[in-house]
């Protein structure tokens, strides 16, 4: 395993046990089990949105299994797991940003920090593993729709 | 070319950007998406090309111009009786050697041909070359490199077109070997003999066709004078001519190709990485799901603050009418009939847009073909193939163009399968009945409840592709083939303007058929005079009762049994009704709490509700484009008889079932 395998296997490896992990979580409190001292980190009980995390998890982990075996595809799945980060998190923020609007034309208010979920901030570690490999994973690539 | 009436068609591959040439060209906006089969009949329009006028023909995609599907039959169809002055053969410059196949057939048909190709900034991103010029000359046809996304090298084409045909430069004959091309010459020697057929079309083209079996070929020469002559010659040909004849058009390609291209061996670009996991076994499925869940949530919460600007400005119009009308009736009228109607679906615009952005993003990024490749192992369970899985996914917007798009599929017994059960998939319609009910008595768990509307519409299509198949359509499903095509960066302008040829349709209708549907009910519920506005003693309360025993088994009262009925004509009357009956008008916020208060209403009437909505027809139109498309009245009753027991049985099963279990 060379050295870019080797660094792109400890991205996958931790990034994905973070998703998965937090995907479980969310996943366990949707069902009414709730672990109170984990809530300040904002995992509410949406099972689908736990059930998103999870599976970003899983692509890294199906990424990391596949560089330990040396197989090209690993870093098709270690893109493929920050692309849907990053799209999921994108949503996320959309849906963040319409809930204040409401919340404003409603006349109350929102909390912003206890609003921004997991599936948001942890959008971060994506965009560092974009940074990284920014040349080998750039959308730049992709020819335009047509309209 | 010098006739002032030119006629260019755009023919080639699904999905090689023909549509998008063709609304460049003419400055229209047909449909374009990233995969095959979105252009189903030819379209038309005009274009000015340096001071002179040229039509258009926008012709269906086709991998070849043999007889197995409407859409390749459409094409061939005109390219032979419409005779254009030229033909631009779009291909695909990233996936040569397949489009090439449909280039040699167009070159044995006699016709002035350009070739167009597209998506070159892929082959440049990728590292590839191809040498246009040695191309051409290895064709005997003009070659441009064009991106038409952005309008790169059109001109160009467009010039090289209106320059045909080219003298004095020799066409390429595609050239079958020995054997089949002795077999050509006997056939074509055979159709000598007929004066009727042959000379309408190029011998050594017709002859082919024969030697194919193709249906329609062999259906025009049917008692000519050399049908029994090539009757017995054809009996006496092996059966797998056709086939040699696919083989050899391919070696042709391979002939033309050599020296030409040169690919490199840059290994995977965003679009291949991406493909091996959305269309991985393991995750293609449960990473639909994710893609979907997040359309419908965001469909749900970004539309919200845009429902409620809507929301809050009819409720001042309503206040303003009731302030400043003197006369009573005029202002129930205005008020109760016409705003309480119309207003109480178009708050629900921003829901449906955004829908419709949604659905344009995914399939114009190309997400969508691949959901289609993902779900043929599901579909291939009960007896489908991916490729119907298109037009129920277009159903999700709306039916009629989803029954449209089942032109591309080839076998006739799946289609009519598809078209039958594609109203089930739940179109934008009937979201609002859903955010309405779902609203009212699963307040907490909104959003997955419609989402559960929307995977129940998924299973009632399954289920009713399964019955039609066992039942009805017995035998296999034909095989699938369904182009991938790449991965492309969908742009915001586009997006919005699909969202916006889809969306009007419900603007219009909230114009038209709703406009007029508020006004019989506001007459039906304030008449006769003197009784209270909306009540049991009103005309439609009367209807009501009359049709209330038909549905009283499924819990529903007279005020349900109206809005259904109403519904058949459009279901976006089915809310602006019930805000009629319960004297709410457009304020949907108010009409959840008089449902909520409404005793005969409860939380399983509701499920049984959006259940009955999701399942019975869609709308006239629905009705209507089944008729055009099946062109069978047997069908088409069929079809409504069908819908209507099956939302009956099965609302009335969820209904007893949820009684029986204490809800």
């Amino acid at each position: 395993m060379n050295t870019e395998i080797r660094r792109k296997s400890i991205y996958s490896a931790g990034v994905g046990g973070v998703y998965l992990s937090f995907g479980l979580v969310q996943f366990v409190f949707s069902l009414g089990v709730g672990t109170s001292s984990l809530r300040y980190l904002n995992i509410d009980d949406n099972i689908f949105g736990g059930f998103i995390m999870a599976l970003i998890g899983v692509v890294f982990i199906f990424a990391l299994e596949r560089m330990r075996r040396d197989d090209v595809e690993g870093t098709a799945f270690q893109f493929s797991g920050i692309f849907l980060s990053l799209l999921f998190a994108g949503i996320n923020l959309l849906i963040l940003g319409a809930d204040l609007l409401s919340a404003a034309l409603e006349g109350g208010s929102l909390e912003l920090l206890g609003s921004i979920s997991p599936i948001i901030y942890l959008g971060v570690l994506s965009l560092a593993g974009l940074m990284l490999w920014k040349d080998e994973f750039s959308l730049n690539r992709l020819s335009r729709a047509g309209a | 070319m010098e006739n002032d009436n030119i006629t260019i068609a755009l023919a080639g591959n699904p999905n090689v950007g023909k549509t998008t040439l063709f609304n460049s060209l003419t400055g229209t906006r047909q449909h374009v998406g990233n995969w095959p089969g979105v252009t189903v009949e030819k379209k038309v329009g005009t274009a000015r090309h340096k001071g002179r006028d040229i039509t258009i023909v926008d012709l269906p995609g086709t991998y070849s111009l043999s007889a197995y599907s409407l859409d390749e039959l459409v094409t061939r169809d005109y390219i032979i009786k419409g005779r254009p002055d030229a033909v631009i053969h779009i291909l695909d410059a990233s996936n040569l050697e397949r489009n090439l196949y449909l280039t040699i057939q167009l070159l044995e048909l006699d016709v002035n041909v350009v070739l167009a190709l597209n998506m070159y900034d892929i082959v440049k991103n990728r590292g590839d070359t191809i040498d246009v010029e040695m191309l051409s000359k290895n064709l005997g046809v003009p070659v441009v490199e064009t991106v038409a996304s952005t309008g790169e090298g059109i001109e160009e084409l467009i010039d090289a077109a209106l320059r045909l045909p080219k003298e004095g430069i020799e066409r390429y004959r595609p050239f079958y070997g020995e054997d089949l091309e002795e077999r050509i010459s006997k056939v074509m020697d055979v159709l000598g003999g007929d004066d009727k057929v042959t000379p309408r079309f190029p011998r050594r083209w017709l002859a082919i066709k024969v030697l194919e079996e193709d249906k329609e070929v062999l259906k025009l020469l049917e008692g000519s004078e050399v049908e029994p002559k090539l009757k017995r010659y054809m009996d006496g040909v092996g059966q797998n001519t056709e086939l040699e004849l696919v083989n050899r058009r391919y070696e042709n390609v391979r002939c033309v190709m050599s020296g030409s291209c040169k690919l490199s061996d840059g290994g995977m670009d965003p679009s291949d990485m991406l493909d091996k996991v959305v269309t991985n076994k393991y995750l293609g499925i449960p990473i639909f799901l994710a893609m979907m869940w997040a359309a419908f949530e965001m469909t749900f919460k970004v539309a919200e603050p845009f429902t409620i600007m809507i929301d809050k400005f009819f409720s001042w119009l309503m206040v303003l009418i009731t302030e400043n009308v003197g006369n009573g009736t005029i202002a129930s009228l205005l008020g109760d009939g016409i705003i309480g109607g119309v207003g109480s679906v178009l708050v629900f615009v921003p829901n449906i847009f955004l829908l419709f952005l949604i659905i344009s993003l995914l399939e114009d990024s190309g997400y969508l073909a691949r959901a289609a490749f993902v779900m043929d192992k599901v579909m291939s369970r009960i007896g489908l193939h991916g490729k119907s899985f298109i037009p129920l996914l277009i159903g999700f917007g709306c039916s009629v163009p989803a029954i449209m798009a089942c032109r591309s599929i080839e076998d006739n017994k799946d289609r009519i399968i598809t078209i039958l059960s594609t109203p089930f998939i739940t179109c934008g319609a009937r979201f609002p009945v859903y955010v309405l009910f779902a609203g009212a008595f699963f307040a907490d768990s909104e959003g997955t409840v419609v989402f559960s509307m929307y995977l129940l519409s998924i299973l009632m299509a399954i289920v009713s592709v399964i019955l039609l198949r066992r039942f009805i359509f017995k035998g296999e499903k034909s095989p699938f083939i369904l182009e991938i095509p790449p991965y492309r960066m969908p742009t915001m302008r586009s997006a919005l303007l699909h969202m916006w040829d889809r969306g009007k349709m419900y603007l219009k209708k909230a114009g038209t058929i709703i406009f007029l549907g508020a006004i019989i009910i506001w007459v039906l519920a304030s008449f006769p005079p003197g009784v209270e506005y909306g009540s049991g003693d009103s005309f439609v309360g009367m209807i009501g009762k009359v049709l209330e025993p038909l549905i009283s088994p499924l819990g529903f009262d007279w005020k349900i049994a109206v809005a259904l009925t109403l519904g058949f004509v459009a279901k976006e009357i089915v809310v602006g009704s019930l805000g009629t009956l319960y004297g709410t008008g457009e304020n949907d916020d108010l009409l959840r709490d008089q449902l909520r208060n409404d005793p005969s209403m409860t939380p399983l009437t509701s499920l049984g509700v959006m259940i009955f909505t999701l399942i019975y027809v869609p709308c006239l139109a629905t009705v209507a484009i089944i008729r055009k498309e099946t062109n069978s009245w047997k069908w088409t009753l069929f079809s409504i008889l069908y819908s209507m027991s099956l939302a009956w049985v099965i609302t009335f099963v969820v209904y007893r079932v949820g009684l029986l279990l204490g809800y």
